[in-house]
């Protein structure tokens, strides 16, 4: 198991390697300057105040929104100024703060449209049905199907995704994301309005995928849960990382406990 | 020198006219970022009710009514405020409903209203121009500058544009309403939170616009010396094309772009080579540069479309009784093919037996259009229904596949070459591929510039570029024959068995239609109609799970393109004589409310819905009072759109959601 994530030596191999990432919105400085490296198999939680930043950091990486300076690596290729599609198409796959999903398509077609990427049949190969296309297309339904029933949604496949409730959207979402058989998964506050019950099989699935060797990076406000599902968590507040390390350093750390009391207090 | 004087003050003349219009878009768009197209209408009426009260008559319906015969300085000012009045009304009861509608939803309601209103006035005035009566503006003599002339109506229009959007800048500026105004420009939602009343800050933004447009159209009418049901449609264009040169949304640029739009059409039409012919591409032609280059305009900061998340036509459902009933009721079927292809194999039976009981050559031919018009409904509505991306410029396809194989058979082949054309029956089967492939072809180039533009500008975009090729075809007279269209093209035939009766072209387009459906049905049920289709439900998720939009998108605009052209051979052939005429935007306005009519992104629904249409169209001829007046179909037809998008945004019949996986 590589539980171990935080153990691992400095110098091993990177998966997403952050540098010198900053961006400002007009006169707001909403990332600055961020260093970041996650390792293969991590399970990294992010957290931070309302407006530190997190989702920003989310959409820099996922290419929605371009860096004002710095770089983006991923397994060594640089994706920073790739579009968000050509992003995903190298394994990147989030899911949004706010539900976005395909309302009018059913549950399953949701998430085959995360399997977009596999799909190679051309025009020809669509009009004649050639086996080709066929088996491509089954396959994609088969793995959706499995993902599905990983997130628990297997009975609900031929509805319509605005029909589901709204943890099962939430899950919905992580299903499409899991399609796309990601190495980088980008999770934006997966458990928010969801009930303890919901939040706890949720906690478990995302601990299982780690543990099957995905690599997670987790926006959560809720800090029990973030704290038992990451070994590592980093602490951004007005766009800067003021701590990084383990769940317990953290949160012993005294310039967290400002930032939460200050933005409280 | 005196000619360029004289321009200048036909330029500034025109300009102050698009001016005032232009701000009436802008000052909705502004706070709804919405296309208000019913402006162009407005400004229609502002022309009749003035030019009707002036007069001691006027036939209204066919009746004779007598009229008061008031004073222009009161008549305008009472037809001002009469369309201010239906510019409120038309916000409250059609536009108000959608507020939070999908985006596409409000734009083809605008649509709808305005063809609507273009009806309702041919009906009420008829389809003549009904002539200006003269008044004191017009009696009075011209005053001579330099060696060029300018009349008391050009210099009334321009002083009165001038005070007027004074008055409107220290109205924005500085009263409370419209520094509200100003606030909900900004960020609607933050200024209700912050207490502006929001409606009716909406309401005066329609009525104040609806206002100016009627100005604006008083005048337009004064100057030409008519009041026409059509007249309002290019100035309209026009001016929405001056309020996105400014910056749409900028009010001081709405003043900006009409007048720099009077210029360049003034200026154009004398100087360009073949300039006057092409006087109505001027605007269009800078519409598109202008998008391609620079789209938040010449004062603008905001770039089109904030309101991007929102989905292009997704129906959240309203929860009626009746809703939720159908909802079981499909759920009970989804999934259950054999229905499906019952009812396929039911509208398959129907498409035959009408074949049998034809009671007249009359009703096949009818039927012919069923046929054309359900081909380029469910070619349009790939673009439309499936990907989500309003196309104001698909009748532009049908005219390159029309005009490709008339040109092709009869100014080639028979007049360049002396072919006897019966000798080469088999080209149009190859026409009917390569006149679709032409099609699509320029579907991606006209798609190109338009990938990084959503809802509104991109329907004026794809407006734009329709009406280009339509005053291409008629101007290009060497080509197309212009005006008189091309005639003599041969009907389709067989091994030199000619398909020429009604009946066989039922037939034939039958054929056409159904390869159609099952093409469609192909590309749809794959991962390419998931594309699609999650690039209209969320643009930026589609992005996020890997789809790369801009090229779904064109693959959209030729598929549709595509069928387009296919339908554009067929029709020139079963025709046998095509014109300039028949590809007008109306004519696509009218393919896109068959689609809504029928259900938009279904595979029936286009069918459908030119079924009803073009024999509902036929019945009602008969009517009584419809006899006298037959636009007050098209009327209804607008109409009852609005009615639909409002309460029943999924179309007259309702389907199920179309599967996208193959089975
Ligand atoms: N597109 C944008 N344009 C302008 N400002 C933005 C934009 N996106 C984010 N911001 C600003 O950047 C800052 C960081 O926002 P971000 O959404 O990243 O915060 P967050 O950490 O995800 O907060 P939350 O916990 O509330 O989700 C905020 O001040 C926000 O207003
Ligand atoms: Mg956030």
């Amino acid at each position: 198991m590589p539980d171990q994530a935080t153990a691992l030596p400095l110098d091993d191999k990177v998966l997403l390697d952050v540098k010198g990432v900053g961006r400002r919105f007009g006169g707001l400085v909403a990332l600055a300057n961020l260093d970041v490296a996650i390792r293969p198999g991590e399970a990294l939680g992010l957290i931070g105040p309302n407006g530190a930043g997190k989702t920003t950091f989310f959409n820099i990486i996922a290419g929605a929104i371009p860096v004002s300076s710095g770089s983006i690596h991923l397994d060594g290729e640089q994706i920073s100024g790739l579009s968000p599609d050509r992003i995903a198409g190298k394994g990147i796959a989030r899911t949004f703060q706010n539900i976005r999903l395909f309302d009018e398509m059913s549950v399953l077609e949701n998430v085959l449209i995360g399997r977009h990427r596999f799909f190679r049949a051309s025009l020809f190969g669509l009009i004649f049905r050639t086996k080709k296309a066929h088996a491509e297309e089954n396959l994609s339904k088969e793995v959706a199907r499995q993902v599905l029933e990983r997130v628990g949604l297997a009975d609900k496949m031929a509805q319509p995704a605005r029909s589901l409730s709204y943890g099962d959207q939430r899950r919905l979402e992580i299903a499409r994301a899991l399609a796309l058989e990601p190495k980088l998964l980008l999770l934006d506050e997966p458990m928010a309005g969801m009930n303890p019950t919901e939040k706890a099989d949720l906690s478990r699935l995302i601990v299982e995928l780690n543990r099957s060797g995905m690599t997670i990076l987790l926006i959560e406000h809720d800090m029990k849960a973030v704290m038992g599902i990451s070994k590592r968590v980093i602490v951004l507040h007005h766009g800067e990382i003021i701590a990084d390390g383990s769940p317990d350093a953290v949160r012993a750390d005294r310039t967290v406990i400002d930032a939460y009391l200050g933005r409280r207090g | 020198m005196d000619i360029l004087l004289q321009f200048f003050i036909n330029a500034l003349m025109l300009g102050a006219i698009y001016a005032l219009a232009a701000v009436a878009y802008t000052l909705v768009y502004g706070i709804l970022e919405m296309i208000n197209f019913a402006f162009g209408e407005l400004f229609m009426f502002g022309a009749f009710l003035v030019v009707s009260f002036m007069l001691p008559q006027v036939s209204l319906f066919g009746v004779m009514v007598p009229m008061p015969g008031l004073p222009f300085l009161l008549a305008a000012p009472l037809a001002i405020f009469i369309v201010a009045g239906m510019g409120y009304l038309i916000e409250r009861c059609a536009y108000r409903p959608l507020r939070f509608a999908p985006r596409l939803a409000p734009l083809i309601t605008a649509i709808a209203v305005s063809v609507a209103l273009q009806n309702l006035a041919q009906s009420v005035w008829g389809a003549q121009e009904l002539a200006y009566p003269s008044f004191f503006l017009l009696e009075a003599k011209p005053i001579q500058i330099g060696g060029a002339y300018i009349s008391m109506v050009e210099i009334a229009v321009i002083v009165t544009a001038a005070v007027v959007m004074t008055a409107l800048h220290f109205y924005v500026k500085k009263t409370r309403m419209g520094r509200a105004m100003r606030a909900a420009a900004q960020d609607v939602e933050a200024a209700a939170l912050m207490g502006i009343p929001v409606n009716r800050v909406i309401a005066m933004a329609f009525i104040i616009g609806s206002g100016l447009a009627a100005l604006a159209g008083i005048f337009y009418g004064a100057v030409y010396l008519f009041a026409h049901p059509h007249m309002g449609f290019m100035p309209g264009l026009k001016a929405m094309v001056a309020a996105v040169l400014g910056g749409i949304g900028n009010i001081r640029g709405a003043m900006l772009g009409g007048i720099v739009l009077g210029f360049a059409e003034t200026f154009g039409a004398a100087y360009l080579p073949n300039g006057s012919a092409y006087r109505d591409a001027i605007a269009f032609g800078i519409l598109i540069l202008l998008l391609l280059f620079r789209p938040q305009g010449l004062l603008g900061t905001r770039l089109p479309n904030r309101l991007a998340d929102r989905g292009a036509m997704a129906f959240k459902g309203s929860a009626s009784a009746i809703d939720a009933g159908l909802a079981r009721l499909s759920a009970f079927f989804a999934g259950r093919d054999l229905v499906r292809y019952a009812s396929w194999g039911i509208l398959a039976v129907v498409a035959v037996s009408v074949f049998f009981i034809f009671p007249s050559p009359y009703w096949a031919r009818v039927f012919v259009f069923v046929l054309i018009y359900a081909l380029l409904a469910s070619g349009l509505n790939i673009v439309v229904g499936f990907a989500g991306l309003l196309d104001l410029g698909f009748v532009a396809f049908w005219a390159v596949g029309s005009y490709f194989t008339s040109i092709l058979f009869v100014e080639v082949l028979a007049k360049g070459y002396g072919v006897d054309v019966s000798s080469v029956w088999w080209l149009f089967y190859v026409n009917l591929l390569l006149g679709g492939g032409l099609a699509a072809l320029f579907g991606m180039m006209l798609g190109y510039p338009t990938l990084r533009l959503r809802g509104d500008y991109l329907a004026i975009m794809t407006l734009g570029f329709g009406e280009i090729i339509r005053l291409v075809a008629t101007n290009w007279v060497d080509l197309t024959r212009g005006p008189m269209g091309i005639r003599g093209i041969p009907v389709p035939s067989l091994f030199g068995y000619k398909l020429g009766s009604p009946v066989q072209l039922y037939l034939l387009g039958l054929v056409l239609l159904a390869l159609a459906v099952f093409l469609i049905a192909l590309m749809v049920r794959s991962y390419l109609g998931r594309a699609w289709v999650a690039i209209r439900e969320d643009e930026a998720a589609a992005e996020a799970m890997g789809i790369n939009t801009a090229r779904y998108k064109l693959y959209a605009y030729s598929a549709g393109g595509f069928f387009g052209g296919v339908t554009g051979v067929f029709f020139a052939h079963s025709q046998q004589y095509i014109s300039p005429l028949s590809f007008t935007l109306f004519e696509n306005i009218l393919i896109l409310m068959l689609i809504v009519l029928g259900g938009m992104g279904t595979l029936a629904g286009p069918i459908i819905g030119a079924a009803i249409w073009v024999v509902f169209l036929e019945v009602a001829r008969d009517m009584p009072f419809i006899q006298q007046h037959p636009e007050l179909r098209f009327m209804a037809l607008g109409v009852l759109l609005v009615v639909l998008m409002i309460f029943r945004p999924q179309g007259l019949l309702g389907q199920k959601r179309q599967p996208l996986m193959m089975s």
